[in-house]
């Protein structure tokens, strides 16, 4: 069983009658992907692509059985539009929308912390798992059904290891993009946690870039949970300008994490197989699942 | 906190003073002062505000000034000065005017100080520290606070961190917590311009998105007020379309020009010192081209990533950023297509942008993903010099290389600030979808 989505998965888009929306949601179509159905404010009892637009989330759930939602709507209402996700127990919220303000995602966070609903991103590219379903805006060309799992705060270098994990024969299990906001949903530690459990992944690749703490944290997961499978992992941003930073505020919360090579250190110390350049992704991994199975 | 990771990019800051303004208005107390762009101006505020003991301080949007040193000061004097009477005051003025400030939060670039801050010197019976800012781990607002505030907080949170207090609060029921009032050692006559203070924090943070403000130090003046001696804020770049306003905008008027342009487009634009123009898809795969580049011996001009959503004309005045710079000696272009920004709208785009301004920098294509091979071809047959790869290692590696070899310098463009920002706001407001 793959984890998040699988064929079993029956998705809505909000925003569905949009531009963006219609042009992925006929891929999404053409993929595999069981889409049932979209959601329009003011547009409810209409058909678009063949499938019913409902006015809110709760109607199209209740009329579609859906357990998915992809969001696609602007930044300014992309906010209320995972909400009302969340107020309707959308199990599987995937939000693609980049340049949401920051305290629109801090109600959405506070909003989460009394639901069972799952939110995956935003600024994200999706989740899919190849030959089975697509919750997001991924080239589905690049994949290829295997047993790499991989998890990236990346839309574009999720697309790199996937590239070099299909040209190498391994293929993907299911890939997600967790998206690069400083404040949003699943983080690495909720999907390592899924990829660590899921049968149908034999090795992990975790992508992860300078700034926040996320990349420590999953170290401190990988420490106190240790995995047979081997992990692979790669930080953008090792050749990165030390930036210009305003106040302390942001220091004393970092406590001196946040760099490429503490990250870098932080995975290695764990076991993690680093590669140092993102052209590597593939062959490191390729080289970690023959020592596992020499 | 302008870095390479997507969240920080954007985060916009506001010079103390400009901090001071909106603290002030929301009837916060701050000493009195005026902003002076020439040491005669400087000098005539201390008459005009009536000042006997005078502060000094360069405008930059970073702190550590008192800490920092001037780039052309044998001296190595401070970014904040103490002083009395005019003639004092307008030589500190003078020295900082027009001269770059480094310090531990500039970065090594420095800032250059277009203006200084004089007002009255107020010292504080002690010095505290308070921030309120967003927990990115919780998802949640944070108040950082301390007793001992001042120039040392970050190493005293290294090596104290039990003198450091965190105080989330739930954006939905926005409130004071207590704990922060008995962290902080309000006594009860303080209580009360303690709590409004928080409550004009909360308040401006909420109201005007902000992602940070900063109070250090801040504390009881000697005649019992409270009172905010420095202030840092920085707004949300995302949070533009509701807040696009005269003050939000103050926020820009530092920036190098293409990175004032970008903003306006919605890109992400980071001005750097080396000689490859870049453009990539993402702003991941943007680092990583970046760190394949510094791999093969290389040095990127500057950081920019086109989002997936790009039409493309966005994506022509994307490369058209880039293209116009002087410095740069060749370009790369780093795109693995997807969704709506397929390989062959990036094809399109550089036609576009070779009919406006022709292309004199060669450049290296790296089309991966959706149409690569369509994209490649078209490419090909239209601008035969670019080179094409749907590798990124081939990409940088010949982008490194005809780098190396190759020197001009293409004619720059020059549009005026406040119509690219009337155009952007518009843009926004109309909605992306």
């Amino acid at each position: 069983m793959p984890i998040l989505v699988d064929n079993k998965t029956r998705l809505i888009c909000q925003g569905f009658t949009g531009r963006q929306a219609t042009f992925y949601s006929e891929r999404a179509i053409a993929g595999g992907t069981e889409l049932v159905g979209g959601v329009t404010p003011g547009k409810g009892g209409t058909l678009h692509l063949g499938l019913p637009v409902f006015d809110t989330v709760e109607q199209a759930i209740n009329e579609t059985d859906a357990n998915a939602t992809l969001i696609l709507v602007p930044p300014a209402q992309a906010a209320s539009a995972i909400i009302e996700a969340i107020d309707a127990n959308v199990p599987l919220i995937v939000c693609i929308t980049e340049r949401i303000p920051v305290l629109d995602m801090v109600r959405v966070r506070s909003a989460l912390k009394t639901s069972s609903s799952r939110l995956i991103g935003p600024n994200c590219p999706g989740v899919i798992t190849p030959g089975q379903c697509k919750v997001g805006i991924m080239p589905l060309e690049i994949f290829k059904p295997g047993r790499i799992g991989i998890v990236s705060r990346s839309s574009t270098l999720t697309y790199e290891a996937v590239m070099q994990t299909s040209a190498n024969g391994l293929g993907q299990s299911t890939c997600v993009g967790i998206g690069a906001d400083p404040v949003g949903g699943l983080s690495f530690v909720d999907v390592l946690e899924l990829f660590v459990e899921d049968d149908s992944t034999s090795g992990i690749i975790i992508i992860g870039e300078i700034g926040g703490t996320a990349e420590e944290s999953a170290a401190r997961y990988l420490k106190s949970n240790p995995t047979s499978k081997p992990v692979v992992g790669y930080i953008a941003g090792l050749s990165a300008p030390v930036g210009r930073r305003m106040g302390h505020a942001g220091a004393i919360q970092q406590q001196g994490m946040g760099t490429a090579n503490g990250k870098i250190d932080a995975l290695d110390e764990v076991g993690v197989c680093m590669t140092r350049s993102p052209v590597h992704i593939g062959r490191t991994m390729q080289l970690a699942m023959s020592d596992t199975h020499a | 906190m302008s870095s390479f990771s997507d969240g920080d990019c954007l985060a916009m800051d506001l010079t103390e003073h400009q901090a001071k303004k909106i603290l002030l208005d929301a009837g916060v107390r701050v000493p009195k002062g005026q902003i002076a762009r020439s040491a005669e101006e400087a000098r005539n505020i201390v008459t005009s505000l009536n000042l006997s003991d005078c502060v000094v301080k360069a405008q930059i949007r970073a702190g550590g000034r008192s800490q920092g040193h001037f780039k052309n000061d044998s001296q190595a004097r401070g970014g904040i000065r103490f002083g009395t009477g005019e003639e004092q005051v307008r030589a500190s003025a003078s020295q900082m005017l027009n001269n770059v400030l480094l310090t531990n939060q500039t970065g090594p670039a420095g800032e250059l100080v277009h203006s200084v801050y004089v007002e009255e010197r107020i010292e504080l019976q002690s010095e505290n520290y308070l921030a309120l800012t967003i927990d990115n781990t919780t998802g949640s607002l944070v108040f950082i606070a301390s007793n001992v505030g001042g120039i040392g907080i970050e190493s005293l949170a290294l090596q104290s961190p039990e003198k450091i207090g965190r105080f989330l609060v739930d954006i939905q029921h926005p409130l004071v917590p207590e704990e922060l009032v008995s962290f902080l050692n309000v006594d009860t006559k303080g209580a009360a311009d303690f709590i409004s203070l928080c409550n004009a924090m909360l308040n401006i943070l909420i109201n005007k998105d902000a992602t940070l403000i900063e109070l250090n130090p801040f504390g009881l003046s000697k005649d019992g007020q409270l009172t905010v001696l420095d202030a840092a804020i920085t707004w949300d770049d995302n949070a533009l379309f509701r807040q696009g306003h005269e003050e939000q905008m103050q926020a820009y008027d530092h920036l190098h020009e293409a990175e004032f342009k970008a903003i306006c487009l919605g890109l992400n634009y980071i001005e750097l010192d080396g000689n490859i123009g870049t453009v990539s898809s993402g702003a991941g795969l943007a680092m990583a081209a970046h760190d394949a580049l510094a791999d093969a011996g290389g040095k990127p001009a500057n950081f920019l990533d086109i989002p997936p959503s790009s039409s493309v004309s966005d994506i022509q005045q994307a490369l058209s950023l880039v293209l116009v710079s002087e410095k740069i000696n060749a370009m790369l272009i780093n795109v693995i297509g997807g969704g709506i920004m397929r390989c062959d709208a990036i094809t399109d785009a550089l036609l576009l942008a070779n009919e406006k301004q022709s292309i004199t920098v060669p450049v290296v294509a790296r089309l991966a993903g959706t149409n690569s091979v369509l994209a490649m071809q078209r490419l090909n047959a239209s601008l035969p010099d670019v080179f094409v790869t749907n590798d990124l290692a081939s990409a940088t590696s010949a982008v490194v290389e005809i780098a190396s070899k190759h020197n001009t310098s293409a004619g720059k463009g020059d549009v005026e600030r406040t119509s690219w920002w009337k155009r952007a706001v518009k843009s926004r407001e109309a909605g992306v979808n």
